[in-house]
C-alpha cells in the first residue's frame, strides 16, 4: 500500500480516488502535468509534490484540499 | 566599387562557392557579371545582398521567403505590411517550435531522472523500444 492509499484509508474518506500512474507508460500525460521526476503526487490534475512528502504533510495537504472543496 | 572573385566572396561571407552558384541558379542573386574570361565578378551590391540573405537565414526564413523579402527590400516603405505579416508568421512558427522543444526537454529530463532511479533495465531504451515496453507491461 502506498503512503497516499494508507492515508485515504486512515481518513476513511470515500470521495477521494487514488490512481497510480506508470509515467513510462503515460509519459505524455506526465510531462503535461509537469512531472520531471518520480515520485510525484498530483491532486486533481495539479502537481503538488515533486518528491515524497512526509505522512503528516500529505495528510495536512489532503485535509486542506478537502476543506476548501466544502 | 569593388569587384570580387568567387574565392574572395567565400572568404568574406563564409559561404561556399557551390552555395554562391546555387543562389545565382535559383535567382536569389541576379546574374553575376563576368569578366572577359567568363569569370564571375561579384559587386558590393551582390555582397550586400548575400549578407541580407545570411541575416534572414539566421532569423529562420526559408530561401523562398528570403526571395520574397529581397523583392520587398527593393521598396521597403511599400512592403511594410507584407514584411510584417511574413515576420509574424515566422514568429508564430518559432513559438510553436519552442513549445515542442520545451515538451521534449521535459520528457528527456523525466527519462533521465527515471533512468537514474531505476534499479533494473533502462527506462530510456524501454520508452524508445515500444514493443519491449508493451511486453514488459503485459507481464
Amino acid at each position: 500500500m502506498t503512503l497516499i492509499e494508507e492515508i485515504i484509508t486512515e481518513m476513511a474518506i470515500d470521495n477521494v480516488q487514488c490512481r497510480k500512474v506508470d509515467v513510462l507508460e503515460n509519459i505524455d500525460y506526465a510531462v503535461q502535468l509537469g512531472i520531471l521526476a518520480t515520485p510525484a503526487i498530483v491532486i486533481n490534475g495539479k502537481l503538488i509534490f515533486t518528491s515524497l512528502p512526509t505522512k503528516a504533510k500529505l495528510l495536512t495537504t489532503l485535509q486542506d484540499y478537502l476543506n476548501s472543496k466544502r | 566599387m569593388g569587384k570580387y572573385r568567387i574565392s574572395g566572396v567565400t572568404q568574406q561571407t563564409g559561404l561556399s562557392a557551390d552555395t554562391l552558384r546555387y543562389y545565382e541558379k535559383i535567382e536569389l542573386l541576379p546574374s553575376v557579371s563576368r569578366n572577359a574570361s567568363g569569370v564571375r565578378e561579384y559587386s558590393d551590391k551582390d555582397i550586400s545582398r548575400l549578407r541580407f540573405i545570411q541575416r534572414a537565414q539566421k532569423m529562420n526564413f526559408t530561401l523562398t521567403e528570403i526571395k520574397d523579402l529581397l523583392t520587398m527590400r527593393e521598396n521597403p516603405q511599400k512592403a511594410r505590411k507584407s514584411v510584417r505579416l511574413l515576420t509574424q508568421q515566422k514568429l508564430k512558427e518559432i513559438e510553436e517550435h519552442l513549445e515542442e522543444l520545451t515538451t521534449l526537454r521535459n520528457e528527456l529530463t523525466l527519462l533521465i531522472n527515471l533512468c537514474g532511479a531505476s534499479k533494473d533495465g533502462c527506462p530510456i531504451i524501454d520508452s524508445l523500444d515500444e514493443t519491449k515496453s508493451k511486453n514488459k507491461r503485459q507481464k
